[in-house]
């Protein structure tokens, strides 16, 4: 066996300093790409005040390449950024007005995707975890401003309105310098 | 490939091991990963802790950063309860959860065994692992600090269990690039392609790395479980050190097997194979750094036409 890399002391520093540069860079990258997936913070009852914005450019090429066409909504890892302050205990669903294509909502519990409710009570004072995969077929990326939509959470044994997250999905490659978007002229090519 | 060639005992020894391994990863996956995730969910309903059905709730990066900066760690949690029982099994029984449990590991050590030897590259020829993984582990704990985590972009985890819950079917859910990056380095490059099948475990797997540091020092004592070596009955067949799936043991110019408590995973492959039980798995001094004996010859090669 030839002799291999790493196996004086000093080859071995340098190996390890070498992997420790690698895997920073690794994080940067990932820091860098961050902005794949959109965050949101909501306290329900209660509208979200900060729309959700998320901007399909910023993608890393591995995402433009394998995975374009589908985002994440997400309130987060951990503790969920969807906070409950209700008196009673809520049935909660969910209810995508205006979105392109199909949501798939990943939710770590009972949850029925046909009607897209929880099928748990959240009790007041509880927080969730929830990701929403949005869906973006290839016609509307082709657009300055994605679409804009909303995601409502209704409460299904009252049937009331809770709470909404605004959303907007831009695609900024496809902004001109006088801000005005060309949209008319992807429209026409997806049509093909 | 197996097919259309004679079997010989060692490798007969070989498939029976990978066999029983595999049942203990089969357990694994089960009490760790999505869907089941017994072992996270009955820790969780024991405690009264709400704690995700996945592998997200042992996660190893949560309790470590929570340590480091300043938060502390609840030990009577899911999360402090599997560390400690990672740590400590790694000190007693060497990395048992890599070795018995890591469906993960195992799912790309099974896969590259489909291909052929000379497609794979054995990185361990050129490159020793130990210093590499130990320095991804290094960047894995610092990173967080100063603001560049790695996990839980690169973990492999969580990307095979997104795998097994609907990959294997397409249905990734939504990937991120870092998550890309991770399937193809996890499952292509170290995986399909390397030798062994376990190059993510020996490069990019912190949680490898941290039960390697803690083993590498419980080896050293008399009463902790690790892989044991007699030179006297080794015969340097190379038998161990073709099937180590780490890349753990080598075999250098002089015949003589090395031994690296700081990629082993204690799978015992090595174990299983040896045709003289010159390798064995228990109590007492590990006997790698004793007195060199020199190997017995190779028998020469029969002449043709012999």
């Amino acid at each position: 066996m030839k002799k291999r890399l790493g196996t004086s002391k000093w080859t071995m520093v340098v190996l390890f300093i070498l992997m420790f540069g690698i895997a920073l860079s690794g994080g940067m990258y990932r820091n860098a790409t961050a902005e794949e997936s959109a965050k949101f913070k909501v306290t329900v009852p209660g509208n979200s005040t900060k729309e959700v914005v998320l901007d399909i450019n910023e993608q890393g090429l591995p995402k433009k390449l394998i995975q374009p066409g589908m985002i994440t909504i997400s309130s987060g890892h951990g503790k969920g950024n969807l906070v409950y302050e209700g008196k009673k205990p809520a049935f909660i669903q969910f209810k995508f007005s205006n979105f392109p294509g199909k949501v798939e909502v990943r939710y770590r519990g009972p949850y029925d995707e046909k009607t897209g409710r929880i099928l748990k009570p959240i009790k007041p004072g509880d927080s969730i975890s929830i990701d929403f995969g949005v869906e973006l077929p290839a016609d509307v990326r082709k657009q300055a401003v994605v679409f804009i939509g909303e995601i409502q959470l209704m409460d299904w044994k009252t049937n009331k309105l809770i709470g909404t997250i605004p959303v907007k999905i831009i695609n900024s490659k496809y902004e001109t310098n006088t801000g005005a978007t060309n949209n008319q002229n992807d429209n026409k090519e997806s049509c093909h | 490939m197996w097919k259309g060639k004679k079997v010989s005992k060692i490798q007969k020894k070989s498939r029976m091991s990978l066999l029983k391994r595999f049942i203990w990863y089969v357990v694994g996956f089960a009490l760790f990963f999505a869907p089941f995730a017994l072992f996270n969910r009955g820790l969780a309903f024991l405690l009264d802790e709400k704690r995700s059905g996945d592998i997200h709730a042992t996660c190893f990066r949560m309790p470590l950063v929570d340590m480091l900066t300043g938060k502390g760690i609840v030990i009577l949690s899911v999360t402090g309860i599997s560390l400690i029982l990672l740590l400590v099994s790694a000190f007693l029984l060497g990395p048992f959860f890599c070795g018995k449990l890591c469906a993960a590991g195992a799912f790309t050590e099974y896969l590259s065994r489909l291909l052929p030897d000379k497609w794979k590259v054995d990185w361990s020829k050129y490159v020793n692992p130990v210093p590499l993984r130990y320095g991804f582990f290094a960047a894995f704990i610092i990173g967080p600090i100063i603001g560049l985590s790695l996990s839980c972009s690169y973990c492999g985890y969580s990307f095979f269990e997104k795998f097994t819950n609907g990959g294997i079917w397409g249905d990734f859910g939504v990937l991120g690039s870092t998550a890309i990056i991770t399937a193809f380095l996890w499952l292509v490059v170290f995986g399909l392609f390397t030798k062994g099948g376990r190059g993510y475990c020996n490069f990019m797997c912190p949680v490898g790395a941290a039960q390697n540091i803690v083993h590498a020092v419980g080896a050293k004592l008399p009463f902790t479980m690790k892989i044991k070596y007699d030179r006297k009955k080794c015969v340097s067949c190379n038998a161990c050190v073709k099937d180590c799936p780490m890349r753990a043991l080598t075999q250098g110019e002089d015949k003589k097997i090395q031994h690296s408590n700081h990629n082993c995973i204690t799978c015992q492959q090595c174990v299983a194979v040896c045709p003289t039980k010159s390798i064995t798995y228990g109590f007492g001094k590990g006997g790698w750094q004793q007195e060199e004996v020199k190997p017995v010859q190779e028998p020469k090669p029969v002449e043709k036409g012999a």
